[in-house]
């Protein structure tokens, strides 16, 4: 069905991308040339050569096989945050457009109180008491976008829910389940996928921004925001070794983005792609 | 600190916060504008022959002040959270850097605290936000 | 068929060639589309349209939508909305060529030689600005007026307009006025900058019935005392008959026909013209109410939320099987509201609804399946009562699975009898609505509410937003199909039209209230009280005068003015 030819450039550069991370991060055992933490230089920030394609970093390890690693911890803590910030906030969302009244009240001004504080402060806020690991650190992540998400679909799913089909469905007397999944959700299928697009980035700069500030992932384990810090003192000394992952996180954000706004494209046809 | 290099300390910091949301600011006050030029009142003014700026000042830009101003709401987000990383890169011993370093510690007080000076900035920016907005709307200064 | 038309309009040999005020010549109009996914590709909107307009005449331009009406009355003023473009010809005003004027040229003439009323003035205002700020705009940009004289005229034109309190009208904002007085208004920032032609988009489309024949007396009298010359856009052929001394029918973007009033709708030359002459006349014989009603609604009250202001008021009425009742009001005379009181999508305050001898329960949720599949519902805006994203197949094919538990091939072949029903074939089974003509779409949508085999289809304003043809077509579909079927209708519409040519009986509501209920020839004939008068008096007649006539014979004032 999907002609490689009718993809348009920007959308396949983004797939290949994207591709290629995603690959990194599952076989990252079997790519990697050296060990997560093995060091394999005396000398800090060794530059790039035949040996080390990306140099060292700060503390002598090899930084190409410390990137690897970093996609996958990177990836595996975005996605699931996401997964569950979507799932939380999309059926939320859409239980209360439908529903409506009280349960529709309660939630959202739930969500404006936790949206009134920046996203943030709030997450610094809620690390400085919980253990700081992997569990704690995607939950909070989650059920943070999540306000988002649910105000997203929340407001895409009102708009929908006041259609004439959808009246006609409740006329005809359809339950719950079939207006939400077979009227409602087709017809908010598209900005949602958008947004999980924007929402997995965001969960990617989030991450970054928590372990550059050493709130994140802990040594000697480390995402990309991470490799950031740890290798941000280098820059003084005229060393780039800290571009790359940066470079690596622009690199995914910007081909997530591409893929999402072509799959957006596709699917705003009314038509079922046929013209 | 004097005055002047106090200037000098804060352009940095300041230049790397503003790059960031003026981007997304542009796009959303184009947006915003964009959508207001779609409506039937910016064709009557232009139909009464008036030339493209003038139509933007006098017609669009009146009725695009609501969206831009929510615009900049969504931007006080971005800054606040971007000036704690801001502070933490440029070694800024602000208030971002204090909070950050008393959460290493787990010193809850500071943290509580700091965390409720930003929320309360924030919370009170917003408020002044949507009175703007209620204030650039005719149809609410002016009931039936 | 636009070659071989004589030109009445041309300006016969005896006349001055100073007269003419517009010659448009050979204009093509061309616009740009980008379906998705498909190179962009060019089409023709307006093919080779000429017409001459002399000072202080009007001409109606008619048509569907999508003939091209409003982009050749835009040309005039050198203006296309969105991507078009005129391609080709001249548009001459007052001895010049517009077209050649290029932007700079364009600005000059808009708002000074030509002007432009929209056809909703509730967008057309800009709801920052006073009204008599924008009033005045165009002659104090043009510099034709100082303020205080632009002012003066300005209440001199409400005066003449018959606005209320034209001294103080202009300090309010476009949401402090109503409808029908806005586009008066709009009329009165027109005539302001005393322009050589004014261009009418639509002008009445938007009002209720009542207040139509209100504003339009008071642009016919506008027009005829400041001798502005006007190109009247409309789909009503009947109203444009009131103002217009030429008429221009046009069809996808052609000339049909073109002559004198009198002679367009009298003795038409072309079968198109005919049809929309003829269109309004449906053969249909009353029927007699039947021995009993199976469904009757009794002393309903109704409110939307806790306000305290009742949308129905004590609202009795029966219908008999398979006869049609119509509904007619005007907006907010609470017709849908009866029609979702009776759904219960709107549970009533009071009263009961009986169906087959028993109460109906109040609330949507709380009715058995069957009673719900008794009652269908078809809407005016047929695109959205669709879901988008379902197939003709499935919209048709779920009532019958959701009722009847139909599967698989069964499903099928019901739904293939149903688009034979409808007068469409098999190959639309698998067509998304989006791909539909608006016509067709409606048609889907009878069918959605037949595959039930209800008792009573509520049609809600189902012909209100398609052209006159096509709209003729889906009473004449709905008329068969009662015959076929033994259906009944409620029928909620504000056109008379529709209801003369299918009722068998009529309520009549105002603010909520039924003012006159019965079977169709009696409701319709005289004594009448003083709104069914008005609302009677105020459809207009394919008839020249008839406006005049109208206004004359009128009892009471129209409440939305």
């Amino acid at each position: 069905m999907l002609v490689i030819k009718r993809i348009p450039i920007p959308a396949l550069v983004g797939l290949v991308l994207t591709a290629l991370f995603v690959l990194a991060a599952i076989f990252a055992p079997w790519i990697a040339p050296h060990g997560n933490a093995e060091i394999v230089s005396d000398v800090p920030w060794e530059p790039m050569s035949a040996a080390h394609w990306l140099g060292t970093d700060n503390l002598g390890r090899d930084l190409l096989s410390r990137m690897i690693y970093g996609a996958r911890i990177t990836l595996f803590i975005a996605v699931l945050a996401t997964a569950l910030s979507f799932s939380l906030g999309a059926i939320l969302g859409f239980s209360a457009a439908v529903f409506g009244g009280w349960f529709d009240t309660l939630l959202s001004r739930l969500v404006d109180l936790l949206m009134s504080i920046p996203t943030l402060i709030m997450a610094l806020v809620v690390l400085s008491v919980l253990p700081s690991n992997l569990v704690t650190l995607i939950l909070v992540m989650g059920v943070l976008d999540s306000t988002r998400v649910y105000r997203l679909s929340r407001a895409v799913a009102v708009d929908i829910n006041v259609m004439d089909y959808v009246e006609a469905a409740k006329l005809r007397g359809e339950g719950s389940g079939w207006i939400i999944f077979r009227e409602i959700l087709p017809n908010a299928l598209s900005p949602l996928v958008s947004e999980l697009g924007l929402r997995f980035i965001y969960a990617v700069l989030f991450l970054s921004t928590l372990s550059f500030l050493g709130l994140g992932v802990q040594p000697p384990d480390a995402d990309w925001g991470g490799m950031v810090k740890e290798n941000k003192d280098g820059i003084v000394f005229g060393i780039g070794a800290a571009l790359i992952p940066a470079a690596a996180i622009a690199a995914l954000a910007i081909s997530v983005n591409l893929v999402a706004d072509w799959v957006l494209n596709r699917t705003t046809s009314l038509k079922g792609g046929r013209g | 600190m004097p005055f002047g290099e106090r200037i000098q300390a804060i352009a940095l910091p300041a230049a790397a916060l503003t790059l960031v949301v003026l981007a997304h600011m542009m796009r959303m006050t184009r947006a915003a504008i964009l959508n207001v030029m779609q409506s039937a009142y910016v064709e009557t003014a232009e139909l009464k022959g008036l030339s493209a700026f003038a139509v933007i000042r006098r017609h669009a830009f009146p009725n695009a002040i609501a969206p831009i101003i929510n615009v900049v709401m969504l931007n006080l987000a971005y800054l606040i959270v971007g000036v704690v990383v801001v502070e933490v890169i440029f070694v800024y011993p602000g208030m971002g850097q204090y909070l950050v370093d008393h959460v290493t510690k787990r010193d809850v007080p500071v943290v509580q605290a700091v965390g409720l000076i930003f929320a309360a900035v924030y919370i009170s920016l917003n408020i002044i936000a949507d009175i703007a907005a209620i204030v650039a709307n005719p149809r609410l200064r002016h009931p039936k | 068929m636009a070659d071989k038309q004589p030109k009445p309009g041309q300006p016969k040999p005896g006349q001055p060639k100073s007269g003419v005020l517009l010659d448009i010549r050979n204009l093509r109009i061309e616009a740009t589309v980008y379906p998705p996914g498909e190179a962009p590709k060019n089409i023709v909107l307006v093919h080779d349209v000429s017409l001459t307009l002399e000072k202080g005449k009007v001409l109606g331009l008619i048509g569907e939508s999508g003939a091209g009406k409003s982009t050749i009355g835009l040309s005039s003023m050198g203006y296309g909305r969105g991507g078009v473009r005129i391609t080709g010809g001249e548009v001459i005003l007052n001895g010049r060529d517009i077209l050649k004027g290029g932007n700079e040229g364009f600005r000059k003439l808009r708002g000074r030689e030509v002007c432009y009323v929209a056809q909703s003035a509730a967008a057309a205002f800009n709801p920052a600005h006073r009204l008599m700020d924008q009033v005045v705009e165009a002659a104090l940009l043009h510099g034709t007026a100082t303020r205080a004289e632009a002012e003066k005229r300005a209440v001199a034109l409400f005066k003449k307009l018959s606005l209320p309190n034209p001294e103080t009208i202009g300090e309010r904002f476009p949401h402090q006025v109503s409808g029908g007085q806005l586009q008066r208004v709009m009329t009165a920032m027109a005539l302001c900058s005393e322009p050589d032609l004014i261009v009418f988009d639509e002008p009445t489309t938007a009002l209720d019935v009542t207040t139509q024949i209100d504003v339009l007396a008071a642009i016919k009298d506008a027009i005829r005392d400041t001798h502005v010359a006007a190109l009247y856009i409309t789909h009503d052929l009947a109203v444009v008959a009131q103002v217009s001394d030429e008429i221009m029918v046009l069809r996808h973007g052609r000339l049909v026909e073109w002559g004198g009033t009198r002679q367009i709708i009298k003795e038409p030359r072309q079968e198109y013209t005919n049809a929309l002459v003829s269109v309004h006349e449906i053969e249909h014989q009353e029927q007699k109410p039947g021995p009993s009603p199976f469904l009757s609604v009794k002393n309903i009250t109704a409110a939307y939320g806790r306000s305290h202001i009742k949308v129905l008021k004590n609202v009795s009425v029966d219908i008999f099987p398979g006869q049609t009742l119509a509904v007619v009001g005007e907006s907010g005379s609470g017709k849908s509201t009866l029609a979702r009181a009776i759904t219960g999508l709107l549970p009533p305050e009071q009263g009961t609804v009986t169906f087959d001898g028993r109460p109906l329960a109040n609330r949507l949720a709380d009715r058995p399946k069957e009673d719900l599949r008794q009652l269908q519902m078809i809407y005016q805006m047929a695109d959205v009562a669709m879901n988008p994203r379902q197939t003709v197949g499935t919209i048709i094919g779920r009532p019958l699975e959701f009722y009847f538990g139909m599967r698989g091939r069964e499903r099928d072949k019901r739904v293939a009898e149903l688009l034979d029903k409808i007068e469409m074939g098999k190959g639309y089974v698998d067509r998304y609505p989006a791909e539909l003509s608006g016509g067709q779409k409606q048609r889907v949508c009878i069918a959605r509410s037949l595959a039930a085999k209800p008792k009573l289809i509520i049609c809600d304003e189902v012909t209100s937003a398609l052209d006159p043809l096509v709209a003729h077509g889906i009473l004449e579909l709905l008329l068969e199909l009662q015959k076929e079927e033994n259906v009944a209708y409620l029928f909620i519409t504000h056109d008379l039209a529709t209801v003369k040519s299918i009722a068998d009986s009529i309520a009549v509501m105002y603010r909520g209230e039924v003012v006159r209920y019965g079977p169709k020839s009696k409701v319709l004939t005289p004594p009448f009280d003083a709104y069914t008068d008005l609302l009677l008096s105020s459809v207009p007649e394919m008839e020249i005068g008839w406006l005049e006539k109208a206004i004359k014979g009128r009892r009471m004032a129209s409440a939305g003015n």
